[in-house]
């Protein structure tokens, strides 16, 4: 489950946006949970868990690639 | 006019209007969305950036956190200053700058989530010709937050999602014309933080009564 992170070219990005592209819900405060507890669980549940209700949430967290550490050393 | 709350939540409402016409409704759903007035950042002084983000990444992301705002204490010339400084560790690894961390000018405001990640500083270490070094990342700012409103900037917006469903009431049914003339919404708000849902309903209301109010003195003053 680990490699879903990183994958998708979607939601490429430095670092996870604030608040949820569509809807303008606040999602990144729930990231690091999030992350963390994907390594061993489903993340629809997790999801479920942290109260993302909406797909639109939901994807944000699901398709990002956190790329700060790739691009640290060339900067 | 009656209001029936069905659920409510900590930042999230749902309540059943009844005996309303849709476009009174529609007209509340757009007060709300962008006439209510909330605290949200709007310059952003950088004295030193020297993170993995632009400047201008970084104020944006400043200015979409939610700022508490006590709609009671604060006018449109208001402004409140938020500082912010970081620095990376001394040695190799890094630290996670949050909202949390910034400090306000106003007892009263503050970031309504704590851990909104604004950056990620990270320390490097390198090796040349046998002498390490450690390049650190650093920032220095000083934020300034403004009231405004969501037709001006998404950021000001103190809503999410926002919207409503036509109910038919079900007395009517057999009365086509009573349906059309009495019908129930059922409103679904969620807040962002900044400003308390049933705070944020009431004041949407207010600002209606407001705009009614002029348009009756505009009329009122021409008319003599």
């Amino acid at each position: 489950m680990q490699e879903r992170i990183g994958k998708s070219l979607i939601g490429k990005g430095k670092m996870i946006p604030i608040r949820c592209f569509t809807c303008g819900r606040v999602i990144s405060d729930v990231w690091e949970e999030y992350k963390e507890r994907v390594k061993h669980e489903e993340p629809g549940k997790v999801l479920d868990d942290l109260g993302v209700k909406r797909y639109c949430c939901r994807r944000m967290l699901l398709t990002h690639a956190e790329m700060i550490d790739e691009i640290a050393p060339y900067e | 006019m009656e209001i029936e709350i069905i659920e409510r939540g900590k930042n999230e409402v749902k309540f059943v209007l009844s005996g309303v016409k849709t476009r009174f409704a529609n007209a509340l759903r757009r007060a709300m969305i962008a006439e209510v007035p909330k605290l949200a950042i709007d310059e952003v002084n950088i004295h030193e950036n020297t993170s993995l983000l632009y400047d201008e990444q970084l104020a944006l992301r400043l200015a979409l956190i939610p700022l508490k705002t006590d709609l009671s204490a604060f006018s449109d010339e208001d402004r409140v200053s938020l500082t912010l400084k970081a620095e990376s560790p001394e040695r190799a690894g890094y630290t996670m700058v949050y909202s949390k961390e910034l400090i306000s000018s106003d007892p009263g405001v503050e970031a309504a989530f704590e851990n909104i990640p604004i950056v990620k500083l990270i320390s490097t270490e390198r090796e040349i010709d046998g002498i390490r070094t450690v390049a650190k990342q650093k920032i220095a700012l000083e934020a300034i937050a403004r009231l405004g409103r969501g037709k001006e900037h998404a950021k000001w917006q103190p809503v999410t999602t926002c919207g409503y469903k036509i109910v038919p009431n079900e007395e009517a049914r057999d009365e086509p014309l009573r349906s059309a003339n009495k019908k129930s919404v059922t409103f679904a708000v969620e807040g962002d933080g900044s400003v308390p849902v049933d705070e944020l309903v009431i004041e949407a209301a207010r600002i209606m009564q407001e705009k009614c109010e002029m348009v009756v003195e505009e009329l009122t003053r021409n008319k003599s």
